[in-house]
């Protein structure tokens, strides 16, 4: 069935790196903001996600903490892995936790997987994947239930990407605030 | 020494002062950070403005609403992370209701664009342009400018009123989108 399906890809993608341009639209479908990063991952649960413009922010997950990065206000959140899935689309894509699909359902329409949450009180409404021929994932889209959507798509897809030993690991600059919510 | 702005030399910020107010229709992106003594945090903010009608839109880095705050026809409206709607007669205190944020909207439609009040205490940077201005217990610094069809219009300027700092670094203005 589709969540087999999206669960089999996604682990198939056991460890890659990609550019991301991510652009946010309202409920009209008008376009607001725009980012552009890239991304490294390897399962499970470990992950880096550097925006670059128009402004740097970075979320790195070492499968344990997640720290969220933020040198406009020169300050880094650290919090629990499980307290970041909710409002952290990309730890679906990494999780290697088969319980945490339990809470979503999933459907597939055209080689696109919709994911939606079972708790009615969870923000994001749905949740879509789109693989390419060659089973790479080329975008996601985050839906809020007002109808604001953010779509992340994904290129430079590499499947055998060279990780920096510290690559799931991050040690904040000097003089930076850290609040740790661990 | 002073210019009357018709004798103001062409693109300096004294020549421009009246198109400034004029600039009635615009649209900007730009990274909010807001530091206050027990929370420190920044957003991108996407913020379409129509003479007194607006649209601040407040998005965190995975692209979920923090907040959207809109005025249509003097009707204010904020919807806020979980979908909820909110009105009231002023949006400085509606936001502050629900956030604990500082954000003074309807000065810094002005503010944004470079444009001091008139009883503002204004020192002006060696181009003529604001730099520091006092407005209403506000201390702003205008940090950077950028020039968009001959108008100076701010890149970076930072507030702050008591214990609240609000940065700004506007990425993106289109005028008369």
């Amino acid at each position: 069935d589709a969540a087999t399906d999206l669960q089999q890809k996604l682990s198939a993608l056991g460890r890659f790196s990609a550019d991301f341009t991510q652009q946010v639209y309202d409920e009209s479908g008008e376009p607001m903001q725009t980012a552009e990063g890239s991304m490294q991952l390897a399962r499970p649960d470990r992950f880096r996600w550097h925006t670059t413009s128009p402004d740097e922010s970075l979320i790195v997950s070492d499968g344990t903490d997640v720290w969220m990065y933020d040198p406009f206000v020169e300050q880094v959140s650290i919090v629990p892995l499980e307290q970041a899935v909710q409002n952290t689309p990309f730890l679906l894509i990494s999780g290697g936790d088969k319980a945490r699909w339990q809470n979503y359902r999933i459907s597939e329409q055209n080689d696109t997987y919709v994911v939606t949450s079972k708790d009615p009180a969870e923000l994001i409404q749905r949740f879509t994947l789109r693989f390419n021929n060659q089973g790479r994932l080329a975008r996601f889209t985050v839906v809020e239930s007002g109808g604001q959507r953010s779509e992340f798509t994904l290129s430079e897809f590499n499947t055998s990407p060279e990780l920096a030993a510290n690559a799931f690991r991050f040690t904040p600059p000097a003089g930076v605030m850290v609040d740790d919510q661990r | 020494c002073a210019y009357r702005a018709e004798q103001a030399p062409a693109g300096s910020w004294l020549a421009q002062k009246q198109q400034l107010s004029e600039l009635e229709n615009w649209q900007l992106a730009a990274r909010l950070g807001i530091i206050t003594p027990d929370e420190r945090g920044s957003l991108s903010l996407f913020w379409r403005n129509n003479s007194d009608d607006y649209r601040l839109n407040l998005t965190n880095v995975v692209g979920k609403r923090v907040f959207d705050l809109s005025r249509r026809n003097g009707r204010i409206e904020l919807i806020d992370s979980e979908g909820q709607r909110h009105t009231a007669s002023n949006a400085r205190d509606l936001v502050y209701a629900l956030t604990g944020w500082d954000l003074p909207v309807e000065q810094l439609a002005d503010w944004i664009k470079g444009m001091p009040g008139d009883a503002d205490t204004v020192s002006f940077d060696a181009d003529g342009r604001p730099a520091q201005v006092q407005s209403h217990g506000w201390q702003l610094r205008y940090l950077g400018y950028t020039q968009i069809d001959r108008l100076w219009l701010p890149s970076r300027l930072e507030l702050s009123h008591n214990t609240t700092t609000l940065k700004l670094a506007v990425s993106r203005w289109e005028l008369n989108p």
